[in-house]
């Protein structure tokens, strides 16, 4: 029993989580195998995070049900005024696009069109403290697969990486085993960004000593890499690190999307990036697949 | 009743999260809610005697060879629930509860007689050790880095257990074999 245990402990854990390159030494259909097990564990297991966060989901609806006519009436007026301003954002983001697109074509580069995207809910938290996960409530009935980026309204937020029929496990960017090529929106220098795993700390390394690089600087996906979609902001560098005894600089970024206050998230499709046909394209905007129960 | 209601208790509470206002540190005390969910059913396997009891344990041969090494299949692969609710490579929490289960029946006539504090004593060695191996594992395995959980987890479960195995037999009272 232990033997067993330990061999498939061995396996299973050998298994990469963010990479989709199998393991080498692992054949192909048991990985597979684990990785449906893993799958009809996860939906097994589900509702008891569901459950664990009953709680907190009935203290919001007893706020819902008890919040009074004022506040009502205030938070309306309010995204309301929320709704006005991102319409006329809106409105230049489509004449940004179009320019964009018809540039594109001069250039004769490939266009990338804003992919598909579902909201999904989150519903539980991984327990184990240093481990910077989500368990979310969209999985292959939904069109989610092993990689896909999530975003937040402020950023980008981590990647899926288990998926159940239902249900999904999301790494955070903040993990200590993610890492996400960006690059620095002011100068356009590429870097890798990883996580540190606590909560609200990013790290660049290994930055060459005459890196253009500023605190305040916004950083953004370049896209490099293929799973998360281009010039999505990940964050802004809080502090760069001493350079005196080392070649090498490095810089601590603080994320933009709000990583332990958010209630939903968007997952995108395909890491985003698509083929467009070069004239008539359709649909501009990002295309909200479904909607989370109830709101 | 009792393990039918405490089990997933245990799993809740295992993956439950504290309000926003709970200081982060505080997760890595938090008690082994799931081994000590094991040890109390171990611990008191002689006294459950339940329709799921006798289907699963003593159908056909109800000797205490049989509930052993019944009980050690059943909770290996329990241990397949838990890796997927906690996320952990398959196999991980298996080994851990039948390590556990096979020390708890091999000497349940000696551990029997302990006192209250001899039995604390008890979850504490276990918790920690079990705790190492997880950790050793998830290192070995994912790069996790060594932190001080296990010997946190083991104190606040060592602490939580007297209170937990109070409240976990009052059920069992009734049912008390002399």
């Amino acid at each position: 029993m232990l033997t067993a245990s330990f061999a498939l402990v061995t396996i299973d854990g050998s298994i990469p989580r963010v990479d989709k390159v199998p393991a080498s030494w692992v054949p192909n259909t048991l990985q597979s195998a684990l990785t449906s097990i893993r799958s009809g564990l996860l939906n097994l297991t589900s509702p008891v995070y569901v459950v664990a966060q009953a709680p907190y989901q009935m203290s919001e609806a007893l706020a819902d049900i008890t919040d009074d006519r004022q506040s009502l009436l205030r938070q309306r007026g309010d995204l309301q005024a929320q709704l006005l301003l991102l319409q006329q954002q809106q409105q230049r983001f489509n004449y940004l696009q179009q320019e964009n697109m018809r540039l594109r074509q001069l250039l004769g580069s490939k266009a990338q069109l804003p992919s598909q995207v579902t909201i999904a809910e989150i519903v539980g938290v991984s327990p184990n403290p240093l481990r910077a996960e989500l368990l979310v409530d969209k999985g292959h009935e939904n069109g989610i697969s092993q990689g896909q980026a999530v975003v937040d309204a402020q950023g980008v937020f981590g990647q899926v990486v288990h998926v159940a029929a239902a249900r999904s496990w999301v790494l955070l960017i903040t993990d200590r085993d993610h890492a996400l090529p960006v690059r620095n929106s002011r100068t356009g220098v590429r870097m890798i960004l990883g996580g540190t795993g606590g909560p609200e700390a990013l790290v660049l390394e290994d930055l060459p000593a005459s890196t253009d690089i500023l605190a305040g600087d916004l950083i953004e996906t370049s896209g490099l890499g293929g799973r998360f979609p281009v010039g999505y902001p990940v964050g802004v560098v809080d502090a760069l690190g001493d350079a005196q005894d080392t070649p090498y600089l490095s810089a601590t970024v603080k994320p933009s999307a709000a990583l332990s206050k958010v209630g939903h998230v968007l997952i995108i499709a395909d890491g985003g990036v698509k083929p467009m046909p070069t004239q008539d394209a359709p649909g501009l905007g990002a295309q909200i697949n479904s909607r989370p129960e109830g709101h | 009743m009792t393990v039918m209601l405490l089990i997933p208790l245990s799993l809740v509470l295992g993956v439950a999260q504290p309000p926003s206002f709970v200081p982060e540190w505080l997760l890595f005390w938090r008690p082994q809610w799931i081994l000590l969910a094991l040890v109390f059913w171990v611990l008191h396997i002689g006294y459950f005697r339940g329709a799921l009891f006798r289907m699963f344990f003593t159908l056909g041969r109800s000797d205490e060879g049989t509930i052993f090494r019944r009980a050690m299949a059943i909770v290996w692969l329990s241990g397949f629930v838990v890796d997927g609710l906690m996320l952990e490579p398959l196999g991980l929490n298996g080994a851990i509860f039948a390590a556990v289960t096979f020390y708890l029946l091999r000497y349940q006539d000696r551990l029997a007689l302990q006192t209250p504090v001899q039995r604390m004593i008890l979850i504490f060695f276990m918790v920690f050790f079990a705790e190492v191996f997880r950790a050793l594992v998830l290192n070995l395995l994912l790069g996790q880095p060594w932190v001080l959980q296990p010997l946190t987890v083991a104190v606040t479960s060592m602490l939580v257990w007297p209170i937990y195995e109070r409240f976990s037999s009052r059920p069992l009272s009734s049912i008390r074999t002399p």
